[in-house]
């Protein structure tokens, strides 16, 4: 066996080399945390964003977009009568009315950036107990309360949705009056509005949805006769996990193209680096073959390759472990209905280790084949 | 060796990250149904079947109605766990994948069909035990009931029905093959 220190001086024989070496494994092991860091992120916001003790009821036929549904207002009033099982505090049912609808919003300064809006009531804040307002009021006629990820949403500075700012909503001036925050959920991305002034502004007859949370998910069994009973009502039952799940298979192609950028960049970073490998080994042809002359296996020249190349592309990794820690670790990322968190959490940490890791083993196959598949004889007398 | 290299690599980039998943056969129910979803099942309706859409606005609570119709109308038709299920009428709503061209992976919504013909030729059929209230037993896969199944039901009108909202109480309920 070659002793360690072997591979680890062989490193820096070729500075250049070595830096290029770093430099593409980084780079691929950086795309690869990048690429399952925003598939997490989104799916963690999805999977978050959707109570199992939530039910939707939304107009049949609309139970992929929500924006689409119509409900008749009545319907809050009928469910709150007639379905078991709904959480109930100080007498008051949690259901609520809800409008979602998604428009421009415009600033002062011209900026316009297409937002999700939710028409709603007080009630809102039973069926959505993660909602907590952190600064201001909940919003009365000719206000608005933004969730604190919104003007990330809006792609605006975040002074522009502080509480007692102005944004137009279709011509109407509308003041910000609280701030609320909705940890790891899309909704801290929505401005939330009074339902009669959202039904207005979206010149509406009936409401989106009516939410209702549950004391027992295993309810939503009730929720889903009721929708079957009351077919004049034209509803259909869905949990609010659920529908998020569908939201997060729609946007599954998104996801499959971030793997694929990634991958095609990968794939050139990779390529590229074998090639260099391939002709940066040429001088040691004759050194391996010596090497072998004197007893050494072509396993035991193999192994401390592989340790060569390890020890290479792991620094690469790290490089681009600390690299992801700063510039992506707790970045916001806006995408159509909300934003999500890019974390570096253990599972990306450790798929960075891996991909640097398997880089290793890949870059260990060009100086294989340029310096111990040759027959030894035409081995030692290459140049 | 440098074109080994390149096909190992492409294919590790070419292989299909969408393998779908095996279809599973639709759910059917384990448990024995109970005696009073037998008692329906086992009885055979009588009367001369009528649509939906044709005999909604002359049926009042109380009434007799034997209906015949296919499990469609909606996306969901069936409850997990209580016997109930949409019952649409094939001379007003039609099955998309019997459409030409139309490959309808959910059929039995007759998402095709306007909210207006649905809401006119769909009515739910439950079965209900002495209490009055549905049975707590899922009929989808019990005796041939499912999506799109045809059926004759013999029952009584709910209470609350009326010329926009169709409930029976089916006493007599028969797949036809």
């Amino acid at each position: 066996m070659l002793p360690f220190s072997y591979a680890a001086r062989n490193l820096f024989r070729s500075k250049s080399r070595l830096f290029q070496t770093i430099g593409g494994s980084a780079l691929v092991v950086l795309l690869v945390m990048s690429a399952l860091a925003i598939n997490d992120g989104m799916n963690r916001v999805l999977a978050a964003s959707g109570s199992p003790e939530n039910v939707i009821l939304l107009g049949a036929g609309s139970e992929e977009s929500i924006q689409r549904s119509e409900v008749p207002e009545r319907v809050a009033g009928i469910v709150e009568a007639a379905v078991p099982g709904i959480s109930e505090a100080l007498g008051v049912r949690a259901v609520s009315s809800e409008i979602h609808y998604m428009n421009y919003l415009s600033l002062d300064d011209g900026t316009r950036a297409q937002a999700m809006f939710r028409g709603v009531t007080p009630q809102a804040l039973r069926v959505h107990p993660q909602v907590r307002l952190m600064e201001g009021a909940f919003p009365s006629s000719g206000q608005a309360m933004a969730g604190r990820l919104a003007w990330r949403k809006l792609g605006v500075s975040e002074a522009a949705m502080k509480v007692g700012g102005k944004v137009l909503l279709d011509g109407q001036e509308i003041i910000i009056s609280g701030i609320f925050a909705a940890p790891g959920t899309v909704l801290e991305s929505e401005i939330w509005l009074p339902l009669g002034d959202l039904r207005v502004i979206a010149k509406r007859e009936t409401i989106s949805c009516v939410v209702l949370r549950l004391d027992d998910a295993a309810d939503f069994t009730e929720v889903d006769l009721f929708a079957k009973q009351r077919l004049d009502l034209e509803l259909a039952a869905l949990r609010e996990s659920d529908y998020y799940g569908q939201l997060s298979a729609f946007f599954k192609p998104l996801r499959i193209m971030t793997w694929i950028t990634a991958g095609l960049i990968a794939a050139g970073a990779v390529f590229g680096g074998l090639n260099t490998l391939y002709a940066a080994f040429a001088p040691r042809v004759r050194e391996m073959a010596a090497l072998q002359a004197i007893g050494f296996s072509r396993r035991t020249l193999w192994f401390s390759l592989v340790q060569e190349s390890t020890m290479a592309c792991l620094a690469g990794a790290l490089l681009a472990s600390v690299a992801a820690l700063v510039l992506l670790d707790g970045r916001t990322v806006p995408f159509s209905i909300g934003t999500f968190t890019l974390e570096i959490t253990p599972l990306v940490a450790a798929a960075g280790i891996l991909t640097g890791v398997g880089l290793g083993w890949i870059g260990v196959i060009p100086p294989t084949v340029r310096c111990l598949m040759p027959p030894l004889p035409t081995a030692l007398r290459m140049s | 060796m440098k074109t080994t290299i390149i096909l190992i690599a492409s294919s590790v980039f070419l292989v299909s990250c969408n393998a779908k998943k095996a279809e599973t056969p639709p759910a059917a129910n384990p448990a024995k149904p109970s005696a009073a979803l037998e008692k329906v099942l086992s009885t055979v309706p009588t009367g001369t079947p009528r649509s939906i859409a044709a005999s909604r606005d002359s049926l009042k609570p109380g009434d007799e109605v034997t209906l015949s119709g296919r499990i469609m109308g909606t996306k969901s038709p069936f409850v997990d766990g209580r016997a109930v299920f949409v019952l649409g009428d094939p001379e007003l709503l039609t099955p998309c994948n019997e459409n030409p061209g139309d490959n309808c992976e959910t059929p039995w919504d007759t998402c095709c069909d306007s909210p207006e013909d649905k809401k006119k030729g769909t009515a739910s059929i439950q079965i209900v035990g002495e209490d009055g209230r549905v049975l707590k037993e899922g009929l989808e896969g019990i005796a041939g009931i499912e999506k799109l199944a045809t059926l004759t039901v013999s029952g009584k009108v709910a209470d609350g029905s009326n010329p926009d909202l169709l409930i029976v109480n089916a006493t007599a309920l028969q797949v036809r093959k």
